[in-house]
Parts: C-alpha cells; structure tokens; sequence
C-alpha cells in the first residue's frame, strides 16, 4: 500500500505545477501569486499562517506542523473560469489543472517536530489574446495579432517545526523555485504568400529560497475569554534570493529560425511578510484572519523595476465549523463547512490603475473515512475595473483536494 | 453507499468542469500587452525611394539538359541540333553485316513536334549532315559549334512535315556506316547535325531524349539479308542529343531588360533593402516586373519567369535549391521573394536576383520588361511587409 502511494508521489512530482487563468494581467511580474493551492484553504478565503490542523499540512507556515499527528497525503486539482469583460465584449475561458501536493508527517509529538515535503505552485502565467487587423486602410492586407503567455513557478519544499521551550513554535523550509515562463507574439496573415511572424520569449528561472514561521502557543487564557479555545497568533516571512533566469528571445518564420538575444539574468522575488491570527469558539468554530504584504514594486528583472507592479496586500477572513470528532461519528457529524472573504490589492498596476480583487469564499470535507477526506473550496472573486482600457474579470475557483492520513514510520509490537 | 454517490456526483461534476467550453481568443486585455506588440512595417519600390538596378547579360550554357530540341531561325535567334543513335543488334543481324550480307533498304528518322517560335504559317526547312567530330552533350554549347566538323552534304530526303510530326530519310550508306560501327566498333557515329534552312523563320522544338518518353527522336533502318525471305526493320532511339542556339541580343530601349531562354539571356535585379532592421521577419516580398510587350515574343507553350536567389552576381551564381515563380496577370508578372527578402536582411549580403524562363534549356521564348530606367510607375516594384519587435 504505501509503495503504491509512494510511487504515485513519485509521479507526480515529474508534473510542473502551476495554475492555469487567461488573464492579460499575468503578462508582469511573475503572474498571479499562488497563496494557497489547497481546496480547505480556498474556502477559507486563504486564511492559514495561524491555523494549526491535526489533519492539514499548511506549507505557508512551517511553524504548524508541530500539529500534525498522522503522515498525511494531500493533492489538488483546480477548475478555473474567468469571465472578463469591457465596455464592448465579454467572454469566458476556462481550465483545469493539477495544483500540487503535499506530504506531511509527525516526528516527534514531545518537541512538536513535523515535517513535509511537496511541490507547488507559486505563480502563474496564461493570457491568450487575438485581434485582426488590416495592414492599412488602402490594403486589402490583412492580419492577425496573437499574443499569448504560459507557464509559470513552482517550488519544491522541505519544511519542519519545532516546539520552543516557550511553547512557541517555529518552523522553517527549503524552498527550491523554478519553472518556465513563455511569452509569445505572433503576426498571422490569411493568405498562403505571407508568412507568419512568431517571436517567443522565455524565461527559465531557478534558485532557492526560505519560509520561516513562528507560531504562538494557545493564548487563549492570556484574554480569558469564555468559549474560546487555541487563540494563537501566527506569522511567516517568505524570501527568496535573486533567482538565476536563463532567458533567450527566438524569432522564427517559415522562412527563418533566429536566436535575437539569450542570457542568464537574475530575478528578485521581494520578501513576504504573512500574519495571522485565529481562535476557537465554543470547540466547533474556527476563526481566522491574515494580512499578508509583499512589496512587489522591488520586483527586478535584470537588476530592472516594472512599471507595472506595485506594492501588493492580502486582507482574509475565514470561517470553519468542525465538529467533535468522535468515533463511530456518522457522516453528517463528520462534515466540516468553511467560509471566507478576502479582499486583495494585487500587484499590479497598469495604466495607473491598480487591480484590486474582492472574493468570496466557500467549501467543505467529505469523510471519506476516520482520517480521509475530500475537501472541496469554491471561490468566486472579482478584480480589475473597466476603466482606463481595463477590464473586468469575474473568476470562478473550484478546487479539490484528496486529504489521506495513515500511521507510517512506527514500529509494531509483535 | 451515500458516500460513493456523493463522490460520484462531485467526479461527474468535475468532469463537466474539465469540458467546459471557453470562448475563442479575443481582443480582451490586448492593449495592456505594450510589451509583446510587434510593429509591423512596409517598403515599397513603388512609394518609398528604393534604389535598385537592373541589367541583362547574354550566357553560355549547355542545352543537352533539355527537353526540347530546337532547330530553325526566327526573330534574333537560330538553332540547330545534335544526335546520335542507340544501335543495339542481335547477334544474327550483327553477323549478316559482319559478313557483308545486308542490304540497305530505308533509314528513316521521326521527330515529335512539341514546340513552336515564330509563326507557324513561316517557312521551315532544314539539312541534315554527318558529323565528323566527336561530341557530348553534356559538354555542347554554341561556342562549340565553330569547332564542331561535319560534311556539308546533306544526307536527308524524302522529308515531311506536319503539326506533329516531321520525318526524313537518310542515306542508305550513312545507315550501314552505323550499323557496320555497331557490329564490329570499327570507325565512328557520331551521328547527324540538323542544321535550319536559310530561308526558315521559325524555331521548331522537338521531344529530345528525356526519361524514356515515348515521343523521343527515333531511327527505323529497314534491311534485307541475304538467303532471308523478309525485310528486318530495326528500331533505335536516340543515345545522345543537343541543341546550340545563336543569335545576337535584341535591341531594346535603355529603359528595357531582357531574358531569353535557349541564347541564353538572363536578367539581373538588385534593390536596396538595406533600411530593413536586420532582425526583421519578412512577411511578404512581392516582386512585381510590367512586360514591353512590343518586344515580348512567347511560343506556343507556356512559360514563365524563374527568380533565382544570386550568391555571386559577377560570375553568375544562383543558390539552386531555391527558386521563385513569377506568375502572369495581365501586362505584368509578380511572385513571392519573400525568403529572398529575408536572407538579405539576416545576412546583410543581397547580390540580387537572377530572372531567367522556366524553359531556359528548351526553349527560345523572349520576355522583355521594363527595367530600373523606366518610369517610376513600370519599374520592377518590390513590396516588403516585415515585422519587428521592441527589444
């Protein structure tokens, strides 16, 4: 059984991960930033630096894994459809991808020592976008841009915790980035006598980086409040040293094949900063707030700042309702129910206008044993303004996780 | 139970996900993509202040890659043909010459009409003579006529000439002469000279030895041994052919270029390109050349102009493993250059093109155009539609 397991873990990790949105917004920076690839945080409207499950591995936090109790297993799928619209058109795009995984185990219960491993995502690129054109207004000459953009970065991790003699929790990983991004631009004529015009750009960034955490121990007495239970505060910085990116930039026709520029430049990824703060109510109702900030306008590409990045912020809220775990629970008992908010100036900022994103957020687990589940995480979120030459986009999340739990690495009694 | 559905609707659901339809690619976000846009750009002869020359030269080359042997006089140009016969002979035929047996009866050669320059209604006519040197036609050229030495008798009677077909005999010695040669390799075939009438004017163009065709030049020599009751007639088809074409260039005005096949002569065309940034993708080179039709004289085949891509204009040299077609409409013709256009640019190094008929080995055809002289309007035009991209 656990050969089978490992060998599916083994598989999956020659998949590059990374979500998959059609949005011109990715185009800068490095796309959109991946802060949770998880269907229970997803529901959560992203909340988890101060969430300590038994049951879940929170890679943004290493500080958490103190908490876990089993080897747990988890992986994602994500559906992501997009409506964006101006003032003239509206369209829908849609896809489905493998969003990472995760594999997370208990080491020591008295030094609250966890640990996982797994890969994710961090950013993504996707754009895909045409328009026909004529040549000029005496030519019958007409053509077509297309302007497209894939890829993005994933990471490797290696993290643990470790319980302080404060009863304050740390945890740090290794965190290996890479991944590809494509830039594409092509000119396409109808006729068979022209030829067409592609240009691709690439960029192959690697290089490593570090998540610390800390993470409080229950305050809950410190403010003495009736009902409320695992009042912890939690924070997490994420850096990530200038990444090497091997870049080259091809022309191609049918004519030529052409090697414009190639070179190996760095990437400066700034420093997240990432608090949360969270509580129980009345043993069955988790609640849960994070801030996360990340100066995206100290991003550099070749020791060059965009124009089109900004300081970026996240402001969640998050809801869970998780009752008593009792065996012989039944499945009803068993079900937990999430909720969240999120309100989100992203980093970009284009024609000086900058993309906010409001989201709402929804999900739940399905028991599918004791210690397995499947958890599912809706999200619908609206970002972007019709102003200035912008457009709308009303983004449609659906993720799913398999979350599987088992009792590895013990040694049986005979 | 209850579980399994519910996992079983969330797959199905998911499923549905995974299908669902998206739009097609549109305009939506194009704008904020300053980044990748391309710029795409246009020269054009015709418009922009373009340099470009043009001129014409009279070639030399072997003809015996043709497919049509040309033979006649029309406008500035005369032909005349080379050919030799494949004889192969069984072995009691072979020993019937061998002993001084056979006797001559006819020897006739049939050539298959496929080409015509001039009018067709003009009188043809030409002699047939005995070549008296050795040859190749791989090797044969106009320049090697002067040296070529045959007997001045003409060997030829009994000609007939049709839309089709023209046919003759050749003398009875001259036939056994080959046969003899084929029996015993003693003396020589070097075959016969077809050279024009003076009174001919028009080129006739016919099946030269080419693949096997079935219309290629053939020789029938009927015999008769002696002590045999019947008449042998041998079939041979030709081993070796060649036309040489001669003439003088037209004249035309200063403002004209001129390409002929067969005389042989070439065009050559040259445009500055050099404003094209050098990392440009060319999209589209559209050559365009108007025709003089007062002095552009086509056969009653279709033909057309070649450009070929010039490595070396000085010395003449083409890249073969290119070529452009230049396709007819109305008084001009115009074709694709596009990868010409590219490696100019790519490589800095344009020498120009070479403009040539496709039936430059077999064939007599004249085109004239109007060259870099002319008025800007009747200039040979080239359109380039190039992109670039923002560094």
């Amino acid at each position: 059984m656990n050969l089978k397991f490992l060998s599916f873990f083994v598989i999956l990790l020659c998949f590059p991960v990374w979500g998959q949105v059609n949005s011109s917004y990715t185009r800068f920076g490095i796309g959109d930033i991946q802060y949770t690839y998880s269907a229970r945080r997803l529901g959560m409207g992203g909340v988890n630096i101060s969430i300590a499950d038994i049951d879940f591995i929170n890679i943004n936090n290493p500080a958490t894994l103190y908490r876990l109790n089993l080897t747990r297993f988890e992986v994602a799928l994500k559906y992501g459809g997009e409506q964006l619209s101006n003032d003239n058109m509206k369209k829908f795009y849609a896809n489905t991808d493998f969003n990472g995984f995760t594999f997370g185990f208990p080491i020591s219960s008295l030094y609250g020592i966890g640990a996982a491993i797994g890969i994710v995502p961090v950013s993504s690129v996707s754009y895909h976008v045409e328009d026909n054109l004529l040549f000029n207004t005496n030519s019958e000459d007409s053509y077509s841009y297309s302007f497209s953009g894939t890829g993005g970065i994933s990471k490797i991790f290696i993290g643990s915790s470790y319980r302080t003699p404060l009863n304050v929790n740390i945890g740090a990983s290794f965190d290996y980035y890479f991944g590809n991004l494509h830039y594409n631009s092509s000119v396409n004529f109808p006729n068979n006598s022209s030829y067409n015009a592609y240009y691709s750009r690439t960029y192959n960034p690697n290089g490593i980086g570090t998540t610390i955490g800390l993470l409080s121990p229950d305050l809950a007495d410190v403010i003495n409040a009736k009902n409320i239970t695992d009042f912890r505060i939690g924070a997490a910085i994420n850096y990530v040293a200038n990444l090497n990116t091997d870049t080259i930039l091809i022309a191609s026709s049918s004519s030529k094949i052409d090697t414009l520029g190639q070179s190996t430049v760095k990437m400066k990824i700034p420093l997240r900063i990432s608090s949360g703060i969270s509580f129980i109510l009345d043993n069955n109702y988790l609640f849960s707030v994070d801030y996360i900030y990340q100066p995206w306008s100290k991003f550099t590409f070749n020791g060059i700042k965009s124009n089109y990045l900004r300081n970026a912020s996240k402001l969640s809220a998050g809801f869970e309702y998780r009752p008593s775990k009792e065996p012989g629970s039944s499945f009803w008992e068993q079900f937990l129910f999430r909720a969240g908010l999120s309100y989100e100036q992203t980093q970009y900022i284009i024609n000086g206008e900058g993309i906010n994103q409001y989201s709402i957020s929804g999900g739940f687990s399905l028991p599918l044993s004791y210690e397995n589940s499947v958890d599912v995480g809706l999200e619908y979120a609206i970002r972007g303004t019709k102003k200035d030459g912008l457009y709308k986009e009303n983004i449609y999340r659906l993720n799913v996780s398999l979350t599987l739990g088992d009792l590895w690495f013990v040694r049986r009694e005979r | 139970m209850f579980i399994k559905k519910i996992l079983l609707f969330i797959a199905i659901s998911f499923s549905l996900f995974f299908y669902s339809c998206s739009d097609a690619p549109s305009p939506l976000g194009g704008s904020l993509l300053t980044v990748d846009r391309l710029n795409i750009s246009e020269v054009d002869s015709y418009k922009d202040t373009l340099a470009q020359k043009s001129s014409y030269v009279k070639r030399t080359f072997e003809l015996g890659g043709g497919y049509r042997l040309l033979v006649g006089k029309a406008e500035n140009v005369e032909s005349s043909t080379l050919m030799n016969f494949y004889m192969p002979l069984e072995d009691s035929i072979k020993n019937s010459i061998l002993a001084d047996s056979v006797v001559i009866i006819g020897a006739r050669i049939y050539l298959r009409r496929i080409y015509g320059f001039g009018n067709k209604n003009n009188p043809y006519d030409f002699t047939v003579h005995q070549i008296e040197s050795g040859w190749t036609s791989a090797h044969f050229t106009a320049d090697s006529l002067p040296m070529l030495s045959y007997d001045p008798s003409d060997v030829s009677s009994n000609k007939t000439f049709s839309d089709t077909l023209d046919e003759f005999d050749i003398n009875s010695d001259l036939a056994l002469s080959w046969l003899k040669y084929s029996a015993d390799s003693v003396g020589n075939n070097f075959g016969i000279y077809i050279k024009p009438s003076p009174g001919s004017q028009k080129i006739v163009g016919y099946q030269a030895l080419y693949s096997g065709n079935v219309n290629e030049p053939a020789l029938t020599i009927a015999i008769q041994r002696l002590g045999v009751a019947y008449t042998d007639t041998l079939f041979f088809i030709a081993n070796s052919d060649v036309s040489a074409v001669t003439g003088n260039i037209p004249s035309v005005t200063r403002s004209s270029i001129i390409v002929q096949g067969g005389l042989a002569i070439n065009a050559k065309l040259w445009f500055d390109v050099s404003r094209i940034p050098f990392n440009a993708i060319i999209n589209s080179a559209i050559l365009t050349l108007h025709f003089d039709l007062t002095k552009t004289i086509i056969g009653d085949s279709t033909n057309t102009i070649l450009a070929g891509f010039l490595t070396d204009s000085s010395s003449i040299v083409v890249d073969s493993s290119v070529v452009a077609t230049l396709d007819s409409t109305d008084n001009s013709l115009a074709g694709s250059i596009t990868s010409y256009a590219q490696r100019w640019v790519n490589t800095g190094t344009n020498e120009g093109i070479l403009l040539f008929t496709r039936n430059e080995y077999s064939g007599v055809d004249l085109f004239t155009f109007m060259g870099s002289n002319a008025v800007d309007s009747l200039k040979p035009r080239l359109h380039i539609i190039y992109t670039t991209k923002k560094p």
